[in-house]
């Protein structure tokens, strides 16, 4: 009897943390909905309030598309899943974007006809050649030596899946990539800056990865002195088997510093700071770092020395007062002294932070954008720093982080793109 | 009279002094003082040692300094002997009778970075010199404020130097014709397809001394160029006028990049190139002292367009500061100059004045290296301390300028000076004032080949 009063207060303080749900995943959150005749605009925006990704018509679809209604009945299926069901209920085609994180509507009757890109489809990943540029040059100068005289073209392949685990699986291409124009292959160079326009880009790092983070892979290819007719794209998508994610939870946002462990994992959310209209959040975790983990690293950052672990590696939006244009972000890798600019689409997609805050209204996954990230890391162990920013008043319930390890050797998944009939080209003889 | 009466006329007095100070640029430059070198097979980092000792006058190296860090065993040796062995590029032409480009050494790479030269002049201005030794197609030099900044030519005179023009007291140089043809072909979602062809000219402009470089305002251009028979493509006055803010391209400083985009058909002959070069007419350098700085550490002068105040001036176990702002009044051109770099604001941001992103979130750990931009020669004031022998010791203006700022027609620049220590006790400050009005020159180049897009015929 005496229990009585302290087992109530107990309760009571348990009351308001038992409200908030830890939930199984960030990355693709399960979710419940009921549609009978909804707009397919409106069933999107809820979809986007209940699991934090973005979920949205393609630019080149008409008001007509996105007046289509939706009937639908979901029980706790995953968000992947569900915009699965949504795309068939309304004939549409389906992209992901990890970094979003979001998925990209299209449907048919909207459009004008099926997707016109060259692709092909490799297991859980689909293939799209989207863009061929092709520069011829010719140079006199008196400063540079010899006349130069050079022809080459620049292809981006974007590489999709809907599945998010396995869109964050992707490391790169693998360097062997094969072209064949007219039946002769052709010398690739991925990702390497064309000579004229090297003087406005950063040195890159190795190329395997590159791309990985956005999807889209560019590469040069040396063209034949006569125009092509017709391509063929042949490669291989290095996949990382296993890819597991790790939900924290932190029910109280007002404590001044609190830490979590579990799963051999450390995760320390350090500040919820409101102001006006916005949030910053900042958080810090370190888990076991993996050979994929290593490989990745090593090839940005260089291998760890004696000296120290080999640098660090840092995003950030782009400030205002950053003198490149062409950078959304300000990624910089430290080596030593020395500082090398790299491109956001360097940095493998299993490091994209997933920072989600929860209010009494919505449930709000952090913008890349407004995201900065620091990661460095020790013989054994991975650091990363988060440093995010929310545009939302509202007051937090919860703050949940989501942690994304990476196991495995990548295997290599084949794609063949082709044969392509390049536009303008003139028709063989004889058709 | 009370005493704080006193003081105030003191002050009145002491202003009124001061403002009868500045020297006319006849009698002293700070931007190109006269020097005396008399050197025989020394290496260029020497020379420059003596140059800067003489003059005050900072040089900045990097493919040396970068050479050095890779390669100690590289670091310089002083002195050299004429009778090094000659190999690699063997000996070199110059095009200047007063500079003379040594033999190669065993070091190819330090040659191309540090050659050795052999000089003999006496009280000529700085630029000259340099300007000799960049006609000896050793390295180029490109001025920011008190720094140059030393850059190997690359290639050496084996190449031959573009077609020139010269107009009064600037000549015009061709560095650089090239074409670029796209073709964009987007497979989707929506399929598209574009073709253009670019002709880019790149030239650059060389001033008899660093205060005509400095003058440089700005070019434009128009051109004429034929192909096949009917082909003609001509652009009008003004459709291609630059921004008059030099472009950096890889042959440097105070170079122009001008483009035109040229019909589909093959051109072939660059038939008449026409540019615009805008100076600034009466450029001029007003060089300011201030002396006495132990007692008065607070002080201002005024000249024509120039106003000065120092702020505050302190000597510490660590060496000399100063904090002074520069008041400008710019001509319409020379704010169309700096309005090309400012924002919104007014306030100027230059590259090197960023600090880079920080080590950890809220903090900054380095400061990014200097990145000469295309700011105008006449931007940066130089700033010295002279000694009770004369010499002086100048400040770096990039690492000096805390902040720029364009109000009206006034452009305000603020310094914190900071020097070793060193017996001084006098403040030299030389301004470029840009001047009331321009002038334009105009250069034409007629009939030269334009590069070819065909491919080579087939080896047989």
């Amino acid at each position: 009897m005496r229990r009585a009063p302290w087992l109530a207060l107990l309760l009571t303080l348990r009351l308001p943390l038992a409200a908030v749900e830890p939930p199984d995943s960030l990355l693709d959150p399960v979710i419940s909905a009921e549609w009978q005749a909804v707009p397919l605009k409106a069933v999107l925006e809820q979809i986007q309030a209940k699991a934090g990704v973005t979920v949205a018509l393609a630019a080149t679809v008409t008001e007509l598309a996105a007046a289509t209604k939706v009937t639908l009945s979901v029980k706790e299926l995953k968000t992947s899943a569900v915009v699965a069901k949504v795309a068939k209920a309304t004939q549409s085609s389906v992209l992901y974007d990890c970094l979003e994180p979001g998925y990209r509507l299209r449907p048919k009757a909207a459009a004008a006809g099926p997707d016109p890109r060259p692709s092909c489809v490799s297991g859980p990943y689909k293939f799209l050649l989207s863009r061929m540029r092709t520069s011829q040059y010719a140079a006199q100068t008196w400063h540079e030596g010899d006349p130069q005289r050079w022809r080459q073209s620049q292809f981006d392949l974007f590489v999709d899946s809907v599945d998010p685990f396995a869109a964050l699986a992707v490391v790169g291409i693998d360097p062997e990539l094969r072209l064949v124009m007219d039946g002769k292959p052709v010398a690739l160079r991925l990702g390497a800056p064309a000579p004229s326009k090297s003087a406005t880009k950063p040195v890159l790092p190795p190329l395997w990865c590159k791309g990985s983070g956005s999807g889209v892979y560019d590469f040069l290819a040396d063209l034949p002195d006569q125009t092509p007719k017709r391509l063929v794209l042949q490669g291989k998508l290095m996949v990382v088997p296993s890819i597991t994610e790790r939900v924290f939870t932190f029910e109280d946002t007002t404590l001044p510093k609190q830490t979590q462990s579990a799963h051999g994992m450390e995760v320390t959310l350090k500040r919820v700071a409101r102001k006006d209209d916005s949030m910053v959040v900042d958080l810090s975790v370190t888990r076991p770092i993996t050979p994929v983990d290593v490989k990745h690293l090593t090839m940005l950052l260089g291998a760890p020395t004696t000296a120290g672990p080999g640098g660090w590696l840092q995003m950030e939006p782009r400030r205002a007062d950053d003198p490149r244009p062409q950078y959304a972000w300000t990624p910089t890798a430290q080596l030593g002294e020395r500082s090398l600019y790299i491109d956001l689409t360097s940095l493998a997609r299993w490091f994209r932070p997933l920072v989600v805050v929860q209010t009494a209204k919505s449930w709000l996954l952090n913008d890349l954008k407004a995201t900065s990230l620091s990661i460095s890391r020790t013989a054994t162990e991975l650091t990363m720093a988060i440093h995010t920013t929310f545009a939302s008043g509202e007051e937090p319930t919860a703050v949940h982080l989501g942690v994304v390890v990476p196991q495995g050797d990548p295997s290599l998944t084949p794609f063949e793109i082709g044969p392509v009939r390049l536009p303008g080209a003139p028709d063989d003889a004889g058709g | 009279m009370g005493p704080f009466g006193r003081a105030w006329l003191v002050c009145v007095l002491a202003t009124l002094a001061l403002t009868t100070l500045p020297l006319a640029a006849a009698d002293v430059s700070l931007v190109d003082p006269l020097i005396s070198v008399k050197v025989r097979d020394q290496r260029l980092s020497d020379i420059l040692k003596l140059i800067s000792a003489q003059s005050g006058m900072l040089f900045d190296n990097p493919a040396l300094a970068a050479l050095e860090k890779a390669d100690p065993e590289a670091a310089p040796v002083s002195g050299g002997s004429a009778a090094a062995p000659l190999r690699g590029r063997g000996s070199r032409r110059s095009l200047s009778p007063l500079v003379q480009v040594s033999g190669g050494s065993t070091d190819e790479a330090r040659d191309a970075v540090d050659p050795k030269l052999s000089i003999t002049i006496d009280r000529k201005p700085l630029g000259w010199l340099l300007d000799q030794i960049q006609l000896a197609r050793a390295v180029r030099f490109d001025r920011q404020g008190s720094t140059y900044t030393v850059t190997p030519i690359v290639p050496p005179a084996t190449v031959p130097a573009g077609p020139v023009i010269k107009v009064d007291d600037y000549a015009l140089r061709l560095q650089a014709l090239k074409i670029n043809r796209y073709q964009d072909i987007v497979f989707g979602p929506t399929p598209n397809q574009t073709r253009w062809d670019d002709l880019s000219i790149e030239l650059s402009v060389d001033g008899a001394s660093p205060i005509e470089d400095a003058a440089t305002a700005g070019l434009w251009s128009e051109m004429e160029a034929t192909g096949d028979e009917n082909t003609i493509a001509t652009r009008a006055p003004g459709t291609v006028r630059k921004l008059l803010q030099p472009t950096p391209v890889t042959s440097g400083g105070r170079a122009f990049v001008a483009s035109f985009v040229l019909p589909t058909a093959e051109v072939k002959t660059l038939t008449q190139l026409v540019a615009t070069l805008v100076v600034h007419e009466e450029l001029a350098e007003r060089v300011f002292t201030f002396g006495d700085l132990a007692k008065q550490p607070s002080q201002s002068a005024e000249e024509a367009g120039v106003a000065l105040a120092l702020a505050g001036y302190q000597v510490t176990a660590e060496g000399h500061r100063a904090s002074l702002t520069v008041r400008t009044r710019l001509n319409e051109a020379a704010r169309a100059q700096v309005g090309s770099l400012v924002g919104a604001t007014g306030v100027l941001t230059l590259p090197w004045a960023q600090p880079t992103p920080a080590a950890r979130f809220g903090r900054t750990s380095r400061t990014r290296p200097p990145d000469p931009g295309p700011v105008p020669g006449w931007l940066l004031p130089i700033c010295a301390l002279e000694r009770a022998d004369g010499t002086r010791l100048y400040a770096s203006s990039t690492a000096a300028v805390k902040s720029i700022v364009l109000r009206g027609e006034t452009l305000e620049t603020r310094l914190e000076l900071a020097w070793p220590p060193t017996k001084a006790n006098k403040l030299v400050v030389s301004a470029l004032d840009p001047g009331p009005k321009v002038k334009e020159l105009l250069f034409a180049f007629l009939d030269h080949g334009l590069p070819s897009l065909a491919p080579p015929p087939p080896a047989n």
